[in-house]
């Protein structure tokens, strides 16, 4: 039984990555593959330069790069499904926000639970996995940088939210910290990014500055409550 | 050989029941037992070998071993014990379609077949 050299292999592999086989564990798989077929031709008597190219032949170096977007194809379909799964996790924890909210208003029972669920689900399943999709399929670092940026406010505001509700120390620190995130690292880099890439730059800008716009609502929403509870305490005593 | 339009669809079975007798399994090895059990009629290309293997692997049903040979490193495949639960099923299933393919193909069809 033929085995192939060490730099036998390595011309084999040279040959993959120059067609495009990037996908590390399909490398080895056709790797592999290759060095068998070459090593049965070297048992039938034949060299090794010989056995390569016809091997190649066979093979069809034109469709190495196929099979490796082929490979993709079958994954994403996979990633698919779990995105089916984060979608219908999201959904439920918008319902179980909203819900907690208006039954907090109305002061039902079950709006704590609702709340806290909703929040901790945001926080730790959906904005992570959420941003594990997104991330996914971008190579620019600027618009990962957003991303990351962006869903880390998201996760921040959720667990401030949160913490708030249930009257746990920290409050600060998150909720700054959310806001620090969203207004000096998300909204520059997405800025940046939607005025490069979009045609209307007037559109790109304008959208920058209504998510501006709802960061300063949120923000000012907060002062105002607190400002109104100071008045009704000093009222009180 | 047959057609590719024929073979379609049977490639997934043919990969589990190897996998189910012989517990693990190179990827080169599959394109050869297949060429040799089919007696070169059906041959297994890698380009529709691997990306299956993968999916496969992706969904948990087989999961892979990696040893070195020689100068190189070697995946091994093999069932998960939930890939052995859907082969049984897919096999059984497949057998099925094979006698329900056989009747609809036989000489002088008769209807009803499966109802009797």
């Amino acid at each position: 039984m033929a085995q192939l050299k060490q730099h036998q292999v390595d011309s084999i592999y040279d040959l993959l990555l120059n067609h495009g086989v990037s996908y590390e564990s399909l490398q080895l798989d056709l790797l592999d593959h290759m060095c068998c077929m070459v090593e049965q031709k070297m048992d039938n008597g034949l060299e090794f330069e010989e056995s390569l190219s016809l091997s190649t032949q066979e093979f069809g170096l034109s469709h190495l790069s196929e099979i490796q977007e082929a490979t993709f194809h079958l994954l994403t379909l996979k990633l698919n499904k779990m995105k089916k799964v984060v979608g219908t996790v999201a959904i439920l924890t918008a319902v179980s926000v909203i819900a907690g909210i208006i039954f907090k208003m109305n002061h039902y029972p079950g709006a704590g639970l609702l709340i806290s669920v909703g929040f901790t689900l945001a926080a730790l399943a959906v904005f992570p996995s959420m941003m594990y999709f997104d991330l996914k399929n971008q190579s620019n670092w600027v618009q990962k940088g957003a991303t990351i940026s962006g869903y880390l406010a998201g996760m921040l505001l959720s667990m401030a939210t949160l913490f708030k509700f249930m009257h746990w120390p920290g409050f600060f620190m998150l909720y700054y910290g959310g806001l620090i995130s969203m207004v000096f690292i998300f909204l520059p880099l997405y800025t940046f990014r939607s005025y490069k890439t979009q045609e209307n730059k007037l559109f790109a800008l304008a959208k920058s500055m209504l998510i501006m716009a709802g960061v300063v609502t949120i923000w000012a929403s907060y002062r105002i409550a607190e400002h109104a509870r100071a008045i009704a305490e000093m009222a009180a005593q | 050989m047959y057609s590719k339009e024929i073979i379609k669809g049977t490639l997934k079975p043919i990969i589990l029941k190897l996998l189910q007798e012989k517990e693990r399994m190179y990827g080169y090895e599959i394109t050869q037992a297949v060429k040799d059990l089919t007696a070169d009629k059906i041959k297994i290309t890698e380009g529709a070998l691997y990306p299956l293997l993968h999916k496969l692997e992706a969904e948990g049903v087989v999961f892979t071993e990696k040893e070195n040979i020689g100068k190189r490193v070697r995946k091994y495949y093999a069932l998960t014990p939930s890939g052995k639960e859907k082969t049984k099923e897919l096999i059984d299933e497949f057998v099925d379609f094979m006698a329900t393919m056989k009747h609809i193909f036989e000489p002088n069809l008769q209807p009803g077949y499966g109802t009797a």
